[in-house]
């Protein structure tokens, strides 16, 4: 038998830009999220890692680009996922950090556009100063700087030349007025560190301070972030907006079907019309997520039902939870809070829903369910533990403002599908029958009070934000095992010395150069590929 | 049988030319990969493809008074070669065959469609157009075609579409000599088992996609005894889909 294919984009960062509108799958949800980023209110985009926040950045990005001639409004996008290697000694260096980037981008942008003129003031402000040759060298040099100060924690950052907020929101309204550009939108990608909250501080104080007629802001974050800063309202200053995919949406398989097909070769698309119930069994349990479908999928590459049994037993009881019991390896403080709801869902919420599921199944109709309900008044202990949960995709916030008993309110929380399938002996046949009859109506409920919550409330965490410098600098040591790229990668890494991820941080693609059919171009995605997973696991 | 290669005896010289040495050397090579095709579980591979030879007389049968009928003869045809080109070791060669298949099985499909086109072709004052076959508008796994001749495997036909626009590229590259194609395939006359798999993973792929073009366009309008001597081909195939099983009578899979 051939080699099966397990070689997928996992990221949106590892897909040429030529190749975007090719792997892109609109659903009506994704094209109501993208014209509201286009729009002038500010947008941030919330959703897991993986469920496809960046893909949709950059397709307004394209859309933008493509119409710019006619509409002149502007594309700016910029990924702050490196902000995570920042340890030099500036109190402010994430919002620098973060300015220099923005200039640095929007100077690429102008000239790819083709109207970036060295001769105006405006673009000197954003350059730091007259520049011989790219005007973006001295920007990407600070933020270069900041982003190797891993290398040198403590370091100062020499930032001469970087514009003040306001320097930089004057120079845009003196440049759109000089070049036509009727609107610059900003699109921040990895805008907020989950787990420290002097970055998010910093990143929401910029956000309202940018804003202005010329410019729109928008950002992509993941779950669970709520450290705002002085100056920014959540209310006011943004629109929040949930990146997901209903399970319970009739268009759903077919969906992730053409996902999965738009990267696959024949011989996998075939397998999945042929096994189209284990594949959705797959889809289902990946609870709208395109990364993880695609990893379970590389997992199970036939799609027969043993291999679904195993991956879904493997991936969703082992591999996801892991991820979510590896958090407080970097963030101490959290511990509690980590283990308190891994305990939850596993010893409460997913025994009860299971048993719930097993007698609808054993009667001819009635709605199976993945759902729970938290009422408003639960300590906020509670709501931080389901937050961590939901930023590693064990759970995820389904409805806010739902009467349950007695008329009371609370949030509706949907558990993680694959982590339900993966209780059963045979997770692919009660998987399908459960998803088959999936509804919203039957949730477990705890309310304000349940002695659920016990345990937690007798160990108030300590949310200290741990020490960057020393947390960044273990993980960096760590074995590129505990990285999100595929086997193939990894050996291919390893085979080459690189073993560690702080190795992968440093490592010379061209190493990668000697493997049999690597040319540049593919050695050069490896190394993208293999960058994007360090920053994403040193990101938390 | 002999299991030995024949020993070529050049006719026109009381002792082998160059050339014939040559070509005798060459055809004792391909005997060598025929061998190593045809052993162990090499062979259950081959026969599994080879057994869609049949299958296709069938359908040739039941749209033998069809005036399109001739495209899919030399499509099977070209299926044939297909098969032996690859146990021969001329891989290039079985992929593009393979792929020439796929032209002729679907256009069938097309032009029995569209008279004024087929008798075009059989004129010779028309080739084959593959985006024409696959237009996602205006091709036949189009919803216009589709919901006209079998609307209930609309949907499904949108991802056969993806599936064949897939394998006519993967053919395509062996066709058109691309590198990463060409540095697959070995450079002197020799068994490759990677390009023996890939060629019949692809092969089934193939199946899948010809077998549900040819179901969808024609079977609802073949007799009852047509269907019954297809329903074994058919359900192989196609048995994944419920318009196909509800159409032999049964909801569920056979087990």
């Amino acid at each position: 038998m051939s080699t099966p294919q397990t070689d997928f984009y996992l990221r949106t960062e590892d897909i040429p830009p030529e190749d975007l509108t090719r792997l892109f799958v609109e659903s009506s949800r994704d094209r109501e999220v993208i014209e509201r980023i286009k729009t002038r209110t500010p947008i941030v985009l919330v959703g897991s890692r993986g469920v496809g926040k960046s893909f949709i950045l950059r397709v307004v990005e394209q859309e933008l680009s493509t119409n710019f001639a006619r509409d002149r409004v502007l594309p700016v996008y910029t990924s702050f996922n490196k902000s995570a290697l920042l340890v030099s000694n500036d109190a402010l260096q994430f919002q620098h950090y973060m300015l220099a980037r923005i200039c640095s981008r929007l100077l690429r942008s102008l000239s790819k556009h083709g109207v970036l003129t060295g001769s105006l003031g405006s673009v000197s402000i954003l350059a730091g100063g007259p520049q011989q040759g790219d005007p973006g060298a001295r920007m990407e040099e600070i933020s270069r700087a900041y982003e190797e100060s891993f290398q040198q924690p403590g370091l100062s950052v020499d930032r001469t030349g970087l514009p003040s907020v306001e320097d930089l929101r004057d120079a845009i309204e003196d440049l759109c007025e000089d070049l036509g550009i009727a609107r610059i939108v900003l699109l921040m990608d990895e805008a907020a560190h989950a787990f420290r909250p002097e970055q998010q501080r910093q990143f929401f104080t910029l956000f309202r301070d940018l804003r202005s007629p010329q410019i729109s802001c928008n950002a992509a974050v993941y779950p669970g972030v709520t450290a705002f800063g002085d100056t920014f309202q959540p209310t006011h200053d943004a629109a929040f907006v949930t990146l997901d995919r209903d399970v319970l949406e009739p268009e759903y398989i077919n969906q992730m079907r053409e996902i999965v097909e738009r990267q696959a070769t024949s011989t996998l698309a075939s397998d999945i019309a042929r096994n189209g119930e284990n594949f959705a069994v797959l889809a289902y349990a990946a609870n709208g997520n395109p990364r993880i479908l695609l990893r379970t999928v590389a997992k199970a590459p036939r799609l027969n039902s043993a291999q679904v049994n195993d991956v879904i037993k493997d991936f969703y009881r082992t591999g996801l939870w892991a991820e979510h019991s590896g958090l407080p390896e970097k963030y101490p403080g959290h511990i509690p809070l980590v283990d308190w709801g891994r305990w939850f869902i596993e010893s409460n919420v997913l025994p009860e829903i299971q048993k719930r599921n097993e007698q609808t199944l054993n009667e001819s109709s009635g709605e199976t369910t993945c759902f729970f309900w938290i009422h408003r008044d639960a300590p906020e202990v509670v709501r931080e533990a389901l937050r961590l949960l939901e930023y590693t995709g064990i759970v995820r916030e389904h409805t806010r403002g739902i009467r349950a008993v007695r008329a009371e309110v609370g949030t509706r929380y949907a558990v993680n599908l694959g982590c339900l399938f993966a209780l059963e002996a045979v997770p692919r046949d009660a998987g399908f029958q459960i998803a088959k009859r999936l509804g919203i109506k039957r949730f477990i409920v705890y309310g304000s009070n349940h002695s659920a919550y016990r345990t937690l409330l007798e160990h108030v965490p300590n949310l200290v934000e741990p020490d960057a410098e020393k947390v960044l600098l273990e993980q960096l040591a760590k074995s590129l095992d505990v990285l999100d790229i595929t086997e193939w990668q990894k050996r291919q890494l390893r085979d080459r010395g690189i073993v560690t991820v702080g190795q992968v941080l440093t490592a010379d693609e061209r190493g990668l150069q000697t493997i049999r059919y690597v040319g540049e171009k593919r050695s050069r995605r490896m190394m993208n590929a293999a960058l994007m997973a360090v920053l994403e696991y040193v990101s938390g | 049988m002999s299991d030995a290669p024949l020993n070529l005896v050049n006719e026109s010289a009381a002792t082998p030319s160059a050339v014939f040495s040559h070509y005798s050397s060459l055809y004792n090579s391909s005997a060598a990969v025929l061998q190593a095709s045809l052993t162990g579980e090499n062979e259950a591979l081959h026969a599994d493809n080879h057994a869609f030879i049949a299958d296709l007389a069938l359908w040739i049968e039941c749209i033998e008074l069809r005036r399109e009928v001739i495209l899919l003869e030399a499509a099977a045809r070209e299926y044939q070669y297909a098969l032996l080109a690859l146990v021969l070791g001329h891989y290039r060669h079985s992929f593009s065959s393979l792929r020439l298949f796929i032209e002729l099985s679907l256009s069938t499909v097309r032009f029995s469609a569209q008279e004024l086109l087929l008798r075009e072709w059989l004129a010779s004052k028309r080739d084959v157009n593959w985006r024409r076959l696959i237009h996602p508008e205006k091709g036949i796994f189009s919803p216009r075609f589709t919901g006209v001749f079998c609307p209930d495997l609309k949907d499904e036909a949108v991802h056969v579409r993806t599936i064949v626009t897939k394998l006519y590229r993967e053919c395509s590259e062996y066709v058109h000599g691309n590198l990463s194609a060409t540095r697959t395939i070995p450079t002197a006359l020799a068994f490759d088992e990677s390009l023996f798999q890939a060629w019949h993973e692809r092969a089934k792929s193939a199946r899948l996609v010809i077998s549900f073009a040819l179901f969808l366009r024609y079977f609802d309008d073949l007799s009852q005894s047509q269907q019954a001597r297809l329903e074994s081909s058919i359900r192989e195939h196609l048995e994944y889909l419920e318009p196909v099983r509800m159409r032999f009578g049964s909801a569920t899979m056979t087990p």
